[in-house]
């Protein structure tokens, strides 16, 4: 029945806005307009800063999560474009394009902050709304049919947004009181208390007052947080396999980056150089100092810097604490020991010296200060970092 | 069936008066509603559920204007290692991988520029905190008071077993904990993904300023 066409495309101007007028009229356009819509704002929230800084390798961290809510945004590019494309089988798109708007909510960062998910389901019903109006021909499309029906579906909205308040409450009641807060509905707070809501797309977000009801005993936490064991981890001392040196392997490969550690005081207890150690890494070997400790406190403006690729992250302490099991690897420690400037590389005469007091020097603190430690490896049970910051690039 | 005609139906159709009559339509508002007010409903109920908490939901942002604060982080399974973002002109931009297997986060508070606007997410101020599995970070700017249990730092990351199935580029600087503990964290984040994040009392506001 339906013949449409792209018909008079390329002629002129004003055929062309008429013909493009023709192809809108016969079809659900702002349904699948809208559902076009929603699909882009959706994919745009995840992949806005890939696109924008090209950085593809982060795809691969997404996870499931991350990419059925790009799934979602795809598929509903889809709906709306065969509401276009395929308007006869308007009612099933426009179904299936409601449903992923809905689904959206939990798949991908709450339908777009509600945007995308609202565009859905108002393009989607649109959509299922639209009807051929073959028994009144066109004589001015935007006429509404009946005005009753138009009046019904404005007040659609503010029914939504009643009806979640009334869920909210109900779903909170049982629980602790919830404390009240200038917040129009169950989730979404705007600076000023809005009692009546205009029942445009854009202002109302079906969302809800109070922010704080913080408790539910339905919603458990998910499980395990806060118990301690844990998988892998600090193997490192465990299994020393590979190589046979004085001082072993430690049981993880050691990163081939730069890095360095300025401390303006360490305060080594319990210190024994274990001699060399042949330290896997994805490139072959390296040799290395290996010290064990009972603990290993750094303080004054604790600066470790990595260099990878040319770019630097500086990891920045007022102090780092390592207790219980220290284990330290380093390609060059240098520092000040009682005012005495040292260096300590594999194999030079301080570690050969140090080498032949190892069963000593556990007997007292050792304190050095203005510490510089390369291409480092620790290992600890516990590590309190205080005032720690990351900054790359 | 609809048909598509290409451009040799031009004559036929006079501007402004296309010939199409019969195929022409408009949305019955009534038939509009008839869908419009289960979903919603549908739609209410599932918003309802996720601010209690009760319904997990899934979260992956990202842009560089985006920020995360949380009281107190807690978490089983850690990863940190670096990574690289390459921008479109070829530019490097370094940034810290922060990936924790399950985490709790007390007083939780997200914050994304949209348009003018600064959209704020808080949740998990209440006694439930709020929790995340598969928590993945990828942060230029990272701070707080830390403590680690089990950890390994220096360690290439291409190796870590932290959180299984997630590991950085060989040969890269990379740590590991059992467990990490971050008061007070604040993080500048380019892109925050988690498979299920359980949000116990969200909110969300616009406002001028961030978290």
């Amino acid at each position: 029945m339906a013949v449409s066409g792209n018909a008079g495309f390329g002629a002129a101007v004003g055929s062309h806005r008429a013909a493009f007028r023709g192809w809108r009229r016969t079809r659900p356009f702002w349904g699948g307009f809208l559902l076009l819509l929603a699909g882009i704002e959706l994919l745009l929230i995840p992949l806005s800063g890939i696109l924008i800084h090209g950085a593809v390798k982060l795809v691969v961290y997404i996870g499931i999560g991350g990419v059925f809510g790009v799934l979602l945004g795809v598929l509903l590019i889809a709906c709306g474009l065969l509401l276009w494309l395929n308007p006869v089988h308007r009612t099933f798109y426009a179904i299936a394009g409601v449903l992923l708007a809905v689904l959206s909510f939990i798949a991908s960062n709450f339908g777009g902050f509600f945007i995308g998910m609202l565009l859905g389901i108002i393009g989607g019903s649109m959509g299922f709304g639209w009807t051929p109006s073959a028994d009144q021909p066109a004589r001015r499309p935007l006429d509404p049919p009946r005005r009753g029906g138009r009046v019904m579906a404005a007040a659609v909205l503010p029914l939504l947004l009643a009806s979640t308040t009334l869920v909210g409450p109900n779903a909170a009641h049982d629980t602790t009181p919830p404390q009240q807060q200038g917040c129009i509905l169950w989730i979404l707070c705007l600076p000023l208390p809005a009692p009546s809501l205009s029942p445009t797309p854009a202002a109302t977000q079906p969302a809800s007052a109070d922010a704080g009801n913080g408790t539910t005993p339905g919603s458990s936490p998910s499980p395990g947080s806060t118990s301690q064991p844990s998988t892998s981890a600090g193997s490192t001392s465990g299994s020393q396999s590979k190589s046979k040196t004085a001082a072993g392997t430690p049981g993880v490969e050691a990163s081939s980056a730069t890095s360095v550690i300025v401390a303006g005081s360490a305060t080594l207890d319990g210190m024994s150089y274990q001699g060399t150690a042949q330290v896997p890494t994805a490139s072959g070997t390296m040799t290395m100092m290996k010290f064990i400790m009972s603990s290993l406190t750094l303080t004054g403006d604790v600066r470790a810097t990595v260099t990878q690729n040319g770019q630097a992250t500086v990891t920045t302490n007022s102090s780092l604490d390592f207790s219980g099991g220290v284990v330290l690897y380093a390609t060059e420690l240098s520092g000040s020991l009682l005012g005495v400037p040292i260096t300590l590389t594999p194999g030079n005469v301080v570690t050969v010296l140090l080498r032949l007091v190892n069963s000593l020097t556990p007997l007292v603190p050792v304190t050095m200060t203005n510490v510089t430690t390369h291409d480092f490896l620790v290992a600890s049970d516990s590590l309190q970092a205080n005032d720690l910051n990351i900054t790359s690039g | 069936m609809s048909v598509e005609n290409p451009s040799p139906q031009t004559p036929a159709t006079p501007p402004g008066q296309p010939a199409r009559v019969p195929t022409t339509g408009k949305v019955r508002w009534r038939r509009f509603s008839i869908l419009m007010i289960p979903t919603a409903a549908v739609a209410a109920v599932m918003v309802g559920l996720t601010a209690t908490g009760s319904i997990a939901a899934s979260i992956s942002v990202s842009g560089n204007a985006f920020e995360v604060t949380s009281t107190q982080l807690r978490g089983t399974g850690f990863e940190q290692f670096g990574s690289i973002a390459t921008q479109a002109n070829g530019t490097q931009h370094p940034v810290a991988v922060s990936v924790i297997r399950n985490a709790t986060l007390q007083s939780l508070c997200q914050s994304v520029a949209v348009g003018p606007f600064t959209l704020v997410l808080r949740a998990g101020a209440g006694s439930t905190p709020v929790s995340a599995d598969n928590l993945v970070v990828d942060a230029d700017q990272l701070s707080g008071n830390a403590t680690f249990t089990n950890i390994a730092i220096g360690q290439d990351a291409g190796t870590l077993t932290g959180v299984p199935g997630t590991t950085g580029a060989s040969g890269g600087f990379g740590e590991q904990a059992g467990t990490i503990v971050i008061t007070n964290l604040r993080q500048h984040t380019w892109l925050t993904t988690a498979g299920t994040f359980t949000l116990p009392g969200l909110s969300l506001s616009f406002s001028r300023s961030g978290c």
